[in-house]
């Protein structure tokens, strides 16, 4: 507005006012306006179900038994973990209209005894139709499989096929509190050239009379292990549905008894329905 | 608004809150399990049964490591692979393993005058067979053999000792 009234007093004033050659501001009413489509939000819940790297099929619990060697035909030696699969019994559904997610509610162990669960849990094994379990889990799907498996179906260890790669999802096993060394692989002091009481210290941590303190985060010696942890592309060996047993090759995170999550490879399985609509595009 | 000329719907209250409340909703049915699997046997050991019979259908290679009947460090064994190439050694010491496939004999000889030893892996596939050729009158101490190395007690050239046992027998005969 300002710079209008400006150019009318000019143009007012022309015979008295020298003007010079300078650049000319085109008025806003002159430029034609072309309407744009209203921007699409991105940050909501369904967009955010659509960019998901998320599998097709639900995975299942199993329970570590121990290690044993494993040999190939050709008579090379491998080691391998056998895991099993005790009683996994389909709960739930949960479906994106009433959640706003898919997923699978599972549950392994049957047990009657000492049981931590409420009425509404209880309910849960009621409509499945199914005997109380000792852990129960949920695990996210790209689509709901209400008609592909019903409430009650049992999940058996021929699930994963022979030779199929898999991820193991379990908790380490807890170190206490352990030293730098072994927590991160510091180097440590050497063991002599003067060196007195100071073999497998972490040394300096950057600090200094400023800041005066070590940054929050910084690498050191604290409690260990039990946390979790994923073993990505590991190898079936062996299934056996009427024995409920999965061999598989190498080793997994956690102690013997533990519960652990097994799935399909989520780097070779899984996409996002976006993907899925940009290939049939 | 309760009014207060109104004395038994006060005392309908207070009975509530006294009294014992009994559930009035239904209590959720507990099924029963599923049938559990090989017959209640633990895991570990139905797979090694499994990996037994699969690997040593004859019992053949248990008997070897049964620690009464079988071998003991300080025997010699020969031992075949399926391409029919043969090794000779003294055994100086077994591995064994607990519920699972993992053992090993090793057996050492003197090839060249130069120590050399082999980690067997007993239910390998690729090994054929596993004879014992002598077992001496008196054993040295210990299980495993590691202190022989190098001292006056080592192992000799093998081959040739089994050889000359064998030129002796046919001697007497």
């Amino acid at each position: 507005m300002f710079i209008n009234s400006i150019n009318k007093v000019i143009q007012s004033n022309r015979s008295r006012i020298q003007i010079r050659n300078a650049a000319k501001i085109t008025s806003i009413h002159s430029i034609p306006s072309i309407k744009t489509k209203p921007p699409v939000v991105k940050h909501t819940i369904e967009e955010r179900n659509k960019r998901r790297q998320l599998l097709e099929r639900p995975g299942i619990f199993g329970i570590k038994r121990g290690m044993i060697t494993w040999f190939t035909s050709e008579g090379e030696q491998l080691p391998a973990t056998v895991i099993e699969i005790d009683s996994v019994e389909v709960l739930q559904h949960k479906t994106e209209d009433e959640f706003g997610y898919n997923s699978i509610l599972l549950g392994t162990i049957d047990r009657f005894k000492n049981l931590k669960l409420g009425l509404s849990t209880l309910k849960i094994f009621d409509k499945a139709g199914t005997a109380p379990k000792y852990k129960i889990g949920e695990f996210r799907i790209r689509n709901s499989l209400e008609s592909e498996l019903p409430l009650g179906t049992e999940i058996k260890a021929d699930y994963f096929a022979e030779g199929q790669l898999i991820d193991v999802k379990g908790i380490t096993k807890g170190k206490g509190f352990a030293g730098g060394m072994k927590r991160w692989g510091f180097k440590g002091q050497p063991a002599t050239h003067g060196v007195t009481k100071t073999h497998r210290k972490a040394g300096g941590h950057g600090g200094n009379q400023d800041p005066g303190r070590i940054f929050p985060g910084h690498k050191g010696e604290g409690r260990m292990g039990g946390k979790n942890n994923t073993k990505f592309n590991i190898e079936v060996l062996k299934t056996d549905a009427d024995a409920g047993i999965i061999i598989v090759k190498g080793s997994i995170p956690g102690p013997r008894k533990a519960i652990l999550k097994l799935q399909d490879s989520l780097i070779k399985y899984a996409t996002s329905k976006n993907q899925i609509e940009k290939e049939a595009m | 608004m309760l009014k207060s000329s109104s004395p038994i719907i006060k005392s309908s209250i207070i009975q509530s809150i006294r009294g014992f409340r009994y559930l009035k909703k239904e209590l959720p049915t507990v099924y029963e399990g599923l049938q559990p699997k090989r017959n209640g046997k633990p895991v570990m050991e139905y797979i090694h049964q499994q990996m037994l019979a699969q690997h040593d259908p004859l019992g053949t290679r248990t008997k070897l490591i049964n620690r009464e009947t079988g071998l003991r460090s300080g025997d010699i064994i020969k031992v075949t692979y399926n391409d029919r190439t043969e090794v000779i050694g003294s055994v100086l010491a077994i591995k064994r393993g607990n519920l699972n496939l993992g053992h090993n004999i090793l057996i050492r000889t003197k090839l060249n005058k130069v120590g050399s030893e082999i980690r067997i892996p007993l239910f390998n596939p690729n090994i054929r067979n596993i004879e014992i050729l002598h077992k001496p009158e008196k054993y040295l101490p210990r299980h495993k053999l590691y202190y022989i190395r190098g001292t006056n007690k080592d192992v000799g050239d093998v081959e040739t000792f089994v050889k000359k046992l064998e030129a002796k027998k046919h001697d007497k005969k």
